[in-house]
């Protein structure tokens, strides 16, 4: 009687043996490194990549029988260490799975990231290693009426925008790959730099729309009817231009190390313009207003100079203050201070700017994602 | 603002019309304009002198007038070129160079259009030479003409039964030019020359086309359209004139001569009227120009000629006096003297369903004013225009148009006044929109509104408001006949593929409080008349804008399994009385032809840019050219222009009388 008897039973499935070819498929599960997972944004992006799971049944028998056969060979001999492995070392992220990585980013970054709101003036303090980075002013329910008119005026859009509407409902990772060339062969830890930017500013956004409670768009205006499933969460500010803005930073300071591939300037400017075009298609959809907009493009910003912060690149970031006002969002105004502060995001004066501590996580992924600097092959 | 120029040139507005200005000045509209324009200073252009005369021969610059048929026209179009602005380098501003050489040119007005490619320029030009004709064939009896895009001159639906070209010559507007010319700019192929090229090319049309210089890589007005599937001239010509079983048509006999011209592809593809008239007006004294010479080839007089222009635009004062089409009219009555049989045919125009015209009845004003909305799209990346247009003999003292942005930016502009006048409205010391009030060839007055994208802009951070921009016409001392009208169209605004201009189309709003994109299409009436009311905002009025000169034939779509209009084909105008009583005006509908085989089966089939392959067209052009066709075999077998095409004696309704005019085509396409 076999230590494995329970299973015993299965052995009539022992007639199914031909299909064991069907095993090579199982080397598609190194695709799950893609990211792109459709649909799925939050802790979705790294959920079961490289998580073995369980062998289909057969298999687990084919291996129960054959582990009886070789058995003999080993036996009478006692374990033997084959050396340690290093205590508390990024060494040691290699060997792991990625979707457990991503449980380290995220930790990493939260360890001194805290959402705080203040009820008297419905005010909500991000702070980064215990210093203000962004403090937002809840918008009030006319703000909101006003804005309504933008969301209508951009369904307009739908006809053209369609197909990216769809295909950024999860993370726009081929988005970003389009600009910089990127491919899974060559970039797999640059990809997974995207992903956890991406995991990393999903969490910040939840937690600071918790706080804010705003109502989508087709919630006040009987007009909008979005063309895709109104999320379950508030609506301001964007998760999505959050994700995106934070990704453009931290590949426009990729680009930048790299200094590929050609034209690095103009791949940052189209990593900007990618970002509003990201946040806009929410409008477009209906999903969002354009202060949603500016509030994710400005936590996005934020979030993504911690990271490199995180990652060991010498950031500071200068605190900012959002009292939205009813403009239409666009990437050149938020990029350029005066016309920023007419929508009411304003540098807070004579900060100091909060330099985030390192982390060895994100500084590991940073080493390895910088090595993926494209080359002719 | 706009800032007066110190570098010796006259300012841009004294020389020259709204349009040059909005689109060559910097701080204005250049640019947002075609690359053509924006992407460098040109010193060869296509212009118009727009008055009877001669062009000055002692200007200093270059002159080439294109082979004209009128001996004393009306407008005559030219390129030119100035060789001291091209070696010039004080002169910094494009508005500059172009006022420059207007300004040498002396007594207008002139209009100058887009800039020429200097590879497309000959060194050259013999205006006295005719293509090299082989007339070994029987002789025409009869001759079509098209003028469009991507012309596939060498298909073999344009060939007659002993495998020679039927296409007498073809004018490639934008062509790479030959050292010595017979044509102003671009490339002349004759007969012969295209025969010669199938003989050295069997069966590799595409090898021809790069060998005919007809694809070109090296300039943009021509590039590699031969190289798509098809192309709307392809899909012209070939329902025009072609014999093919692709488009189910009745072959046409070999004694039909073809007489074409490829325009420049920004020519053929700008929707916003600005740079087309000197080129397509070229392409139409060339046309004429050519068929008579082609007739004394043969020893013959004037042959029957039907001229096929399936283009237009959107924005104009809709009563013929374009330049183009004032140009158009003289040449159409003065061959007519000597061949009566001699017709051009115009689409309708695409746009009932649009919401880009809009009539206020004078009775209609009350005396706080009349409110309608424009309503401009985000994301709209190349500039917008509206025009108004103000009844003629009307007393406009005191008359202003007030336009109010959704950000609260808002101008004034007096109705009378000097001509032109100008006024800006600015953001930040940044123009964001120009209002010009100026007069017009039949005495009416003309605002034209243009405004700059919606969008941020690589080369230019200015910024409209988009959503909707409210217009006021605020009434002065005298109201408006109680029948006259104020008219408003916008200009055709969206992106040709090829151009990639990032254009989105604008509408009207009415009342302007309405939700602009998301509310129901208030044009879109098809029907008979059911008692109700027009819309202020309406398609009725909305006909290509320079297809109204009377001697035209305007061809209108219908569905041919219902028999009713096309959806979007364009409607004639209507006025209506307070109580409700309807009226046909201005330029009618001339006849009716399919433009859907069916709801489901919308469009007509013809040919593909390469011999066998076949495309589908959707629109009034297509119609066009079946009526061409038509009107050929007719002209070809001796009888009457129209001889077969049934006038419909019970369509009396004036709706339907818009839509569809009083005869139709029978069907061409089976």
């Amino acid at each position: 009687m076999s230590q494995y008897g329970g299973l015993g039973g299965l052995g009539g499935l022992g007639g199914l043996g031909g299909l064991g070819g069907l095993g090579g498929l199982g080397g598609l599960g190194g695709l799950g490194g893609l990211g792109g997972l459709g649909g799925f944004t939050g802790l979705g992006g790294f959920v079961g990549q490289q998580d073995p799971g369980g062998y289909d049944a057969t298999t687990t028998q084919g291996l129960h029988s054959t582990a009886e056969a070789l058995r003999h060979l080993s036996e009478g001999h006692a374990p033997e260490g084959n050396g340690e492995l290093e205590f508390s070392s990024a060494q040691n992220l290699d060997s792991l799975a990625i979707w457990v990585r991503g449980s380290l980013y995220v930790s990493e970054f939260l360890s001194g990231f805290s959402v705080t709101a203040n009820p008297s003036t419905e005010q909500v303090s991000i702070k980064v290693d215990q210093e203000d980075v962004l403090t937002i002013s809840r918008p009030s329910a006319a703000l909101l009426a006003d804005q309504c008119r933008f969301v209508t005026d951009y369904a307009s859009l739908r006809a053209d925008r369609g197909a990216e509407v769809i295909s950024q409902l999860g993370f726009p990772t081929p988005y970003f790959a389009m600009i910089l060339g990127l491919l899974e062969a060559q970039h797999s830890k640059t990809m997974e730099l995207i992903t956890a930017t991406q995991v990393v500013a999903a969490h910040a956004a939840m937690m600071v729309k918790f706080h804010l409670a705003i109502r989508r768009p087709d919630q006040l205006d009987p007009r909008i009817m979005p063309m895709i499933p109104t999320p379950g969460h508030g609506s301001f500010p964007s998760a999505h231009a959050t994700e995106a803005y934070a990704v453009a930073t931290v590949l426009s300071a990729l680009v930048d190390t790299w200094q590929a591939p050609a034209h690095p300037d103009l791949r940052a400017a189209k990593l900007s313009a990618l970002a509003e075009r990201i946040a806009v298609n929410r409008t477009v959809a209906g999903v969002h207003y354009p202060i949603d907009s500016w509030a994710g493009a400005a936590l996005g910003r934020a979030v993504g100079q911690a990271i490199l912060g995180r990652a060991g690149l010498d950031v500071t970031l200068m605190p900012h203050q959002l009292d939205a006002q009813d403009v239409d969002f666009f990437d050149a105004d938020f990029r350029d201070s005066d016309r920023a502060a007419q929508a009411g995001l304003t540098e807070v004066a004579d900060a100091a700017g909060v330099r985030p501590e390192r982390g060895a996580y994100l500084r590991w992924l940073w080493k390895r994602a910088r090595a993926e600097k494209p080359d002719v092959v | 603002m706009f800032a007066s120029r110190s570098g010796g040139a006259p300012d841009i507005h004294t020389v020259l019309g709204p349009y040059e200005r909005w689109v060559f000045s910097q701080e204005l509209g250049r640019p947002f304009s075609f690359s053509a324009i924006s992407s460098g200073i040109a010193h060869h252009y296509s212009a118009l002198l727009d008055r009877p005369g001669q062009l000055p021969s002692d200007s200093g610059l270059e002159l080439r007038v294109p082979p004209m048929w009128s001996a004393n026209p009306a407008v005559t179009p030219f390129a030119m070129y100035d060789p001291a602005s091209a070696v010039d380098h004080r002169v910094q501003s494009h508005d500059e160079v172009v006022a420059d050489m207007v300004g040498k040119l002396g007594q207008g007005p002139f209009r100058v259009n887009l800039p020429i490619d200097p590879l497309s320029w000959p060194q050259t030009y013999d205006d006295q030479a005719l293509p090299d004709w082989d007339t070994t064939g029987p002789p025409p009896r009869a001759i079509v003409a098209v003028i469009d895009d991507g012309l596939p001159f060498a298909h073999k639906a344009f060939l007659n039964a002993n495998g020679a070209s039927r296409l007498a010559c073809c004018w490639l507007q934008a062509a790479r030019a030959d050292d010595t010319a017979a044509v102003p700019f671009g490339k002349e192929l004759s007969n012969r020359t295209i025969d010669t090229l199938r003989a050295a090319y069997p069966g590799d049309e595409p090898g021809l086309h790069r060998a005919a210089g007809a694809i070109d890589t090296d300039l943009p007005e021509m590039g590699a359209t031969l190289r798509n599937h098809s192309t709307h001239g392809a899909h012209i010509m070939g329902l025009a004139a072609g014999n093919a079983v692709n488009s189910g048509a009745e072959g046409l006999p070999d004694d039909i001569a073809i007489i074409a011209v490829q325009l420049p592809n920004t020519v053929a593809w700008d929707t916003s009227g600005f740079g087309k008239e000197a080129s397509m007006l070229a392409a139409v004294e060339y046309v004429f120009h050519r068929a008579r010479a082609l007739a004394q080839a043969y020893g013959l007089a004037e042959l029957p000629l039907v001229v096929n222009f399936s283009y237009g635009w959107s924005a104009t004062g809709h009563d013929g006096a374009t330049a183009f089409e004032t140009a158009v009219q003289q040449m159409l009555e003065d061959r007519r003297r000597s061949q009566p049989h001699t017709a051009f045919v115009v689409p309708a125009g695409n746009h009932f369903e649009d919401r880009m015209h809009a009539r206020l009845m004078g009775w209609s004003i009350a005396d706080q004013g009349a409110e309608i909305g424009w309503w401009l799209s985000p994301d709209d990346r190349t500039s917008s225009f509206l025009e108004l247009w103000c009844p003629s003999q009307a007393d406009l003292w005191g008359w202003s148009l007030i336009v109010t942005a959704p950000d609260g930016l808002q101008a004034s502009l007096p109705l009378e006044g000097s001509d032109p006048t100008y006024v800006e409205m600015e953001r930040a010391g940044g123009n964001i929109a120009q209002l010009s009030a100026d007069t017009r060839r039949n005495g009416r007055r003309r605002v034209i509104v243009a405004v700059v994208p919606t969008t941020s802009h690589p080369r230019d951070p200015r910024r409209a408001a988009s959503g909707t921009w409210t217009l006021t016409v605020a009434p002065g001392a005298t109201p408006l006949d109680p029948m006259a009208s104020i008219d408003i169209w916008v200009q055709r605004d969206d992106d040709p593929v090829q151009l990639g201009t990032g254009g989105r189309q604008s509408r009207l709003v009415f009342p302007a409080s309405l939700s602009a994109s998301l509310s129901a299409s208030s044009a879109g009436e098809t029907g008979p008349s059911d008692g109700e009311p027009l819309p202020v905002v309406r398609g009725y009025g909305a006909l290509n804008g320079i297809g109204n000169a009377a001697s035209m034939l305007r061809v209108a779509g219908r569905v041919q399994t219902s028999g009713q209009a096309a959806r979007y084909s364009s409607g004639q105008a209507i006025r209506q009385t307070a109580e409700g009583v309807l009226s046909l005006s201005e330029a009618e509908i001339g006849i009716n032809a399919v433009s859907d085989q069916g709801v489901f089966r919308p469009g007509l089939p013809s040919i593909a840019t390469l011999s066998g392959g076949g495309s589908r067209l959707i629109g009034t052009s297509a119609a066009a050219a079946t009526v061409t066709r038509e009107i050929a075999r007719n002209m070809a077998a001796g009888r009457d222009m129209m001889a077969g095409f049934p006038e419909q004696p019970q369509r009396v309704d004036i709706r339907e009388l818009a839509r569809l005019g009083r005869v139709n085509l029978p069907v061409v396409c089976l």
